[in-house]
């Protein structure tokens, strides 16, 4: 550090000294309007990169005085064999002061514009850093991965990882790239969701430029990839995922995926695809613990600086189930009631405000469940009851077992009790059934996931 | 430099490179206009090192040359010229000789070797798009526009493509416009933040122009070129913010007026209008009406209805009568609608039947 500022000194002391040369030959007009708003930026390679204003600053001072400013750095520094211009805000950016833009408009409120925070060149949010993040057992494993790879971009090539929504993939892997960024400013990053992945390719194949396509996934050093599920049964754009993915991998340059499901469990990719997945680190993360779930919304509301009693903490850490988003609105639905009030807010207040936030658990009588299911199938509901072994009626009688099962979490026995009085043994084996057949059946995943739909599960 | 041309041509040159201001500027030069007459063609640059303009006509050259000269001075003779139809322009020593059939001239010469050149954008974004949609597009959003300096990136106009739709945006976060434009051409505009003044030298510069205009966006500047004029412009580097989660999507009343009875009526609030612009409006669904009131304790107060066909509950609001009056000459029709939400919340204007305008006030305290 000490010798980077060192070298950051000298640097801006060499140009001082051109500049205060440079001051005596010209008018001071001339002076005042191309130099003095320059500054500057790095020497690399005999190179000295000077900063300015803007493009007309650029391009006079290229074709004006050049030869005069290459001259006096040569001969403070003779290693000194070209100048670039780089067009930049000069240091210390103009803070938007609130108060300045309200004073005198006292009785006015403004509109609650939101700035956006995202990185113009990588496509990151600076929003995500790791200092808002909580490791917990739920997401250890990922975090550490992560960390990993910002020591050595590289070493996990794809780190891949997956898990519900609303558990932190996004910040996560967004985090990685700021940090990446931080610690290596010369590596190309770029964020994209596959959503926006997919858009450009289809532009580029619209305006014939699938080149420039190609070559700009291609430059980069770190490629991140958010919610590549929806790639899913997109053969042309996995196509070319996968070119792009074998000149990345060869490489050398870090790939980060993430996915809501395993990518054995995606439906409809390409088997080449998956295995390249599988290459590198797939991990997961799951669903917070209580204990994570405390520490996550103390971390959320020391920064919304929102005081929370340890009462309310508890109250919510267990009333909530693990969804990462959802605490964060329900945080944020209390930060601005204590900011109303003026004060810190009650546990019954908390209770009270929170009552239309939480999703009641459903309780949906398994008669319900079955009837929708067979309903589905195209299957009369009655049969699945009976104690007929016609397969079709089987196949239907073994997934409703599974979905109680799976995401209504009701017991075996009491699964086969209902199930037309069925032992308990039966069920587990219909569950392990369905589980083993998910594994190799896209079709099957398919109407799961229909049926989640369906049950709103 | 020797050259003949036309007044009308001549005049239509520099009324257009005069659009850009180039008042209190540090660099004496930049008051001046450059001349270069080469080949068939006589060009004209005028810079404020925030726009560049470069205008291109074909004229008789007899010498090539480059001069610079007083940009205002020329502009007033040509302008004072009536009737003549040649106008002839040759330096001779060390002034520029202005010859028309009735009048001689001599004005002074500057050193042109100091006027600075404008930047060509490189690498970037190529666009085809009529210079009239380009135009439409931000009279229709700019005056919105903040016009403070601590935001740069309020302080302009930004522009961005949804599908086949160009869309515009101003605000200077008390009231947003956003215009959408259909166009025919391909384009594809990631977000482009303009600094408003900038642009509103542009439009003013290709001000009556037909046709389609070439646009290259880089990363810091963009230029836009017809078939005659060169225009470049400093862009932001930026990020505009996220205004479109602002815009409600529901309405507890919805209040349509005749815009010209409106118009009137602000014309009433102006007089009594105090140091804030504060006007209060009632909507009142069982008289059908809108009650509009104004009060200044140095001359008196208001009260106005409006008729109006309300659907929805009643409400009581304060606005900002100058954002209205900013916005009613924009919109198309003769019927505008208003939708409240509640007293504290933005309310949205539109042209009834027109949907590719909306208009966003957020109401004044009390």
């Amino acid at each position: 550090m000490t010798l980077r500022t060192a070298t950051m000194s000298t640097i801006e002391k060499k140009w001082k000294d051109v500049l205060t040369d440079i001051e005596l030959e010209i008018s001071r007009p001339n002076f005042n309007t191309w130099f003095k708003k320059t500054f500057a930026v790095k020497q690399e390679h005999g190179i000295f990169y000077l900063g300015v204003p803007n493009e007309f600053n650029r391009e006079w001072l290229y074709t004006k005085f050049h030869d005069m400013i290459l001259e006096k750095l040569k001969d403070i520094d003779p290693t000194i064999t070209s100048i670039e211009y780089l067009v930049k805000r000069s240091g210390t950016p103009i803070e938007p002061v609130k108060q300045a833009l309200s004073k005198g408009r006292t009785q006015e409120n403004a509109l609650p514009l939101e700035n956006i925070q995202i990185n113009k060149e990588s496509n990151l949010n600076d929003r995500y850093s790791f200092n808002s993040f909580v490791v917990g057992p739920f997401n250890e494993l990922a975090y550490s991965a992560s960390q990993a790879i910002i020591k050595k971009p590289g070493v996990y090539n794809p780190l891949f990882i997956y898990g519900a929504t609303g558990l932190g993939k996004t910040h996560l892997i967004q985090a990685t790239g700021n940090k990446i960024k931080k610690d290596n400013e010369q590596l190309e990053i770029f964020y994209t969701s596959s959503e926006k992945f997919s858009q450009d390719y289809v532009n580029a194949l619209k305006n014939n430029r699938i080149n420039a396509f190609k070559n700009k996934y291609r430059s980069y050093d770190v490629l991140i990839m958010d919610d590549i599920q929806f790639f899913s049964g997109k053969e042309k754009l996995q196509e070319e995922l996968f070119h792009l993915f074998n000149i990345l991998y060869d490489k050398g340059k870090q790939i980060i995926f993430s996915s809501d499901k395993h990518p054995n469990y995606i439906v409809g990719l390409e088997d080449r695809l998956r295995s390249r997945f599988s290459a590198g680190m797939i991990v997961d993360v799951t669903k917070p613990d209580y204990e994570s779930r405390a520490a996550l919304l103390k971390t959320k509301a020391t920064q919304k600086k929102t005081p929370i009693g340890d009462d309310v903490v508890d109250f919510l850490a267990s009333s909530l189930d693990g969804n990462i988003r959802e605490l964060e609105g329900i945080l944020n639905a209390i930060s601005i009631q204590t900011e109303l009030r003026n004060r810190k807010l009650s546990i019954n207040e908390v209770k009270t405000l929170i009552k239309n936030n939480i999703k009641p658990k459903k309780h949906l009588a398994v008669e319900e469940i079955v009837k929708t299911i067979a309903g589905f199938y195209n299957t009369d509901p009655e049969k699945i009851y009976d104690k007929t072994r016609k397969k079709e009626v089987v196949y239907v009688r073994q997934v409703a077992m599974y979905i109680l099962r799976e995401y209504f979490n009701i017991s075996y026995p009491a699964i086969g009790k209902e199930i037309g009085g069925r032992d308990h043994t039966t069920v587990i084996h219909s569950y392990d059934r369905v589980v083993e057949h998910l594994k190799e059946d896209p079709n099957l995943q398919q109407e799961i996931e229909q049926l989640k739909a369906v049950l709103d599960v | 430099m020797k050259i003949e041309t036309t007044l009308e041509k001549i005049k239509d040159a520099v009324s257009r490179a005069q659009k850009i201001s180039t008042k209190n500027l540090s660099l004496p030069i930049l008051e001046n206009v450059l001349l270069v007459a080469q080949g068939k063609y006589l060009t004209l640059r005028s810079t404020n090192l925030h726009v560049g303009v470069e205008l291109t006509l074909p004229v008789k050259v007899k010498t090539e040359g480059e001069i610079s000269v007083k940009l205002d001075v020329l502009s007033q003779i040509i302008n004072s010229l009536h009737g003549e139809n040649t106008v002839i322009l040759e330096v001779i020593d060390n002034t520029l000789h202005i010859s028309t059939e009735k009048s001689q001239m001599d004005i002074k010469l500057f050193p042109h070797d100091d006027f600075p050149t404008l930047p060509r954008v490189e690498d970037g974004v190529d666009i085809t798009l009529p210079i009239g949609t380009l135009i439409d597009g931000v009279r229709s959003v700019v005056y919105s526009a903040s016009l403070s300096d601590i935001k740069p990136e309020i302080s302009s106009v930004y522009l961005y493509n949804e599908n086949n739709e160009l869309v515009f945006v101003s605000t200077d976060s008390f009231r947003l416009a956003e215009k959408r434009i259909v166009v025919d051409t391909k384009i594809d505009i990631d977000g482009l933040i303009v600094p408003v003044k900038n642009i509103q030298e542009c439009i003013k510069v290709f001000a009556g122009i037909e046709g389609d205009v070439e646009i290259h966006l880089g990363k810091n500047q963009l230029s836009i070129e017809s078939e005659n004029i060169y225009f470049t412009s400093r862009i932001i580097d930026g990020n505009y913010p996220d205004y479109k989660q602002i815009i409600p999507n529901e309405s507890n009343t919805d209040v349509v007026v005749l815009k010209d009875e409106l118009i009137q009526s602000l014309r009433l609030i102006n007089v009594f209008s105090d140091n804030f612009n504060q006007l209060s409006v009632k909507v009142d669904a069982k008289k059908g009406h809108l009650l509009l009131h104004s009060r200044n304790t140095d001359v008196g107060e208001n009260n106005t209805s409006v008729d109006a066909a309300v659907t929805g509950s009643d409400i009581e609001m304060y606005l900002n009568h100058k954002y209205l009056s900013d916005v009613l000459p924009i919109l198309s029709g003769d019927s505008i609608q208003f939708s409240f939400i509640e007293k504290n919340k933005p309310c949205l204007v539109r042209s009834v039947g027109d949907a590719s305008f909306l208009y966003l006030i957020m109401p004044m305290n009390r």
